[in-house]
């Protein structure tokens, strides 16, 4: 059967009157060969045409018209014009992006209670905030929290991927120093069972990956939540760490029923010696490649091929909760269930590609010295 | 003498069916022609000839059905005439997808309050760059150029925004959909 990842592209080639001809024969055989597929593809178009009619572009001559009001009627608008709107358009979110990092570490909020780390200099942070500028336009971004003064309004933190669309529901957790350790630098503390975090975040995606700079002040649980959708459906994806420190990233696939897990597991990030330690984490789920890929401070620590039978998998985030399970498969399970995590988070990014070793790198090095320089 | 009320009477009903079926018409035409510009002159053809076809149409049958046929012809007639090299569905595709439309006209007829519902729920920047994509004579390739390097993300931003838009109207048609049943 054809997936959706398949025949959307298809669809939006049509949608983008931008298709080869191999494209179009594509879609042709699609169309023929699928019903449930053609009733999306007639959504979609009645979809793209309310869309259409909502810009005014609703052009259509009536048949009681003249000859020349219907000429009229549908003669395209200038084209330049148009150009000229969206260049406005295209700058104008330039700079109303080139704004925000104005507000941002310079105005960070000063921590509730400080600690003894000693304070990264303004060179470290303006290679961080440079670094973070270009990475937030990056089209692939679902989702970026800094935790920034802000950004953080209430119970939201704002996703400041320029594209992404979903903030960070907060409560129960409390503001803390960042890992830059300077008074203008804050993160979010999870601690006790109450904390939570939750996100929303629709699409497929082939791949995927997620970024973390995280302190842990323990490992309470049998499995310390970092990223986990709720529930646990075929193609969603948990990212935990577990009590004996090694990192733990599954994703599920269902075939006719039947669910297979595949669990991947790191060598151990942390024990009690790194308590005061901010780790830099991240993990790629490649489907390109057929890996996942585990990192610890922007290096690759282990990888591992998806098995074959796995490889048709289709990701998916949905509802998801950071350093919590918001809604566990088994909630009367509480060894299994709770997976509060102990500890602060900075930055968390989730990305809907597989980001390189040198992105994951750069993702590290951007909070330090040596950032600047890339 | 009496003709002109009755002409009258015809043209008043005409638009009453046609105004209540343009925008599921302008859909089906839409997923069989592959631009915007075609699909208007497509539609501009099938009003016309819906319009001096009026009197062969029984009022037993949908008009949806009778309309879908004719704008099946159109199609046909535009391909013919002017799109050769264009992008038509060939003709037994075209016809299968007409027997869709007409077996299932709520795909073609989305409700506009979930489109303005979720229009609002998409971050303004998004909203933006999608509602200047679909400006009737936007071209989308001259935008991405415009855009220069970001070529390949203005495309995948606006797919990835129009995706997250079909999705969410497509959530709400379910969730009502699954309201109405439970009220039934």
């Amino acid at each position: 059967m054809m997936t959706r990842e398949q025949y959307m592209p298809l669809f939006d080639a049509w949608h983008n009157e931008q298709m080869t001809a191999e494209e179009f024969d594509s879609l042709q055989s699609i169309l023929r060969a699928d019903e449930s597929i053609r009733r999306t593809f007639l959504e979609y178009a009645s979809h793209d045409a309310l869309l259409r009619e909502r810009v005014g572009g609703l052009s259509i001559a009536s048949p009681w018209a003249d000859s020349e009001g219907a000429k009229e009627a549908r003669a395209p608008r200038p084209v330049l014009l148009i150009l000229g709107v969206v260049i406005t358009l295209i700058v104008g979110f330039g700079a109303s992006y080139l704004l925000r990092p104005s507000e941002s570490v310079a105005e960070k909020r000063l921590p509730d209670h400080g600690e003894s780390v000693s304070p990264s200099d303004d060179s470290t942070i303006r290679a961080w905030k440079k670094w973070s500028e270009r990475f937030r336009q990056d089209a692939d971004l679902l989702a970026y929290y800094t935790f920034e003064k802000g950004s953080v309004e209430g119970k939201r933190a704002a996703n400041l991927a320029l594209f992404g669309t979903a903030d960070l529901v907060i409560s129960g957790v409390g503001g803390a120093p960042g890992r830059f350790g300077s008074p203008d630098d804050s993160s979010i503390e999870f601690s006790a069972r109450k904390s939570c975090a939750k996100v929303s975040i629709e699409g497929e995606f082939k791949s995927l990956s997620l970024l973390a700079w995280v302190q842990l002040d323990a490992l309470d649980r049998r499995f310390n939540s970092l990223f986990i959708t709720d529930g646990y459906d075929p193609g969603e994806v948990h990212w935990m760490i577990r009590e004996n420190g090694t990192i733990l990233f599954s994703f599920l696939r269902e075939e006719k029923g039947n669910r297979q897990n595949f669990i991947s597991l790191s060598p151990v990030v942390w024990d009690r010696t790194k308590m005061r330690e901010w780790l830099c984490l991240g993990v790629a789920l490649d489907f390109e490649q057929g890996l996942i890929r585990h990192y610890l401070d922007g290096e690759e620590i282990f990888s591992e091929a998806i098995p074959d039978t796995h490889l048709d998998v289709v990701t998916r985030i949905g509802d998801a909760e950071i350093g919590n399970w918001g809604n566990p498969s088994s909630p009367k399970n509480r060894e299994y269930a709770g997976r509060n995590l102990n500890g602060k988070i900075d930055e968390f990014a989730i990305v809907g590609r597989a980001l390189s070793k040198t992105e994951f790198r750069q993702f590290y090095r951007s909070g330090t010295e040596i950032g600047e320089s890339e | 003498m009496n003709d002109e009320p009755n002409q009258n009477q015809r043209y008043e009903q005409f638009v009453g069916f046609f105004t209540a079926h343009e925008a599921s018409l302008r859909a089906f035409v839409r997923s069989m022609v592959f631009t915007w510009d075609d699909v208007d002159e497509v539609m501009q053809n099938v009003a016309l000839t819906l319009w001096k076809k009026f009197d062969t149409f029984d009022p037993e049958t949908p008009f949806i059905k009778w309309s879908c046929v004719v704008a099946r012809f159109e199609v046909l007639a535009f391909r013919r005439d002017k799109a050769r090299d264009r992008h038509v569905f060939d003709e037994d595709l075209l016809e299968i997808l007409e027997a869709d439309a007409v077996q299932a006209p709520e795909s073609l007829s989305p409700n506009r309050d979930f489109l303005d519902q979720c229009l609002t729920k998409l971050p303004e920047k998004m909203r933006k760059v999608l509602l200047a994509a679909y400006e009737p004579g936007a071209r989308i390739n001259e935008v991405a150029k415009v855009a220069g390097k970001s070529a390949t993300a203005f495309y995948k931003i606006l797919n990835r925004t129009r995706q997250s838009l079909f999705e969410c109207i497509q959530r709400q048609q379910r969730k009502q959909e699954h309201f109405q049943k439970q009220q039934a």
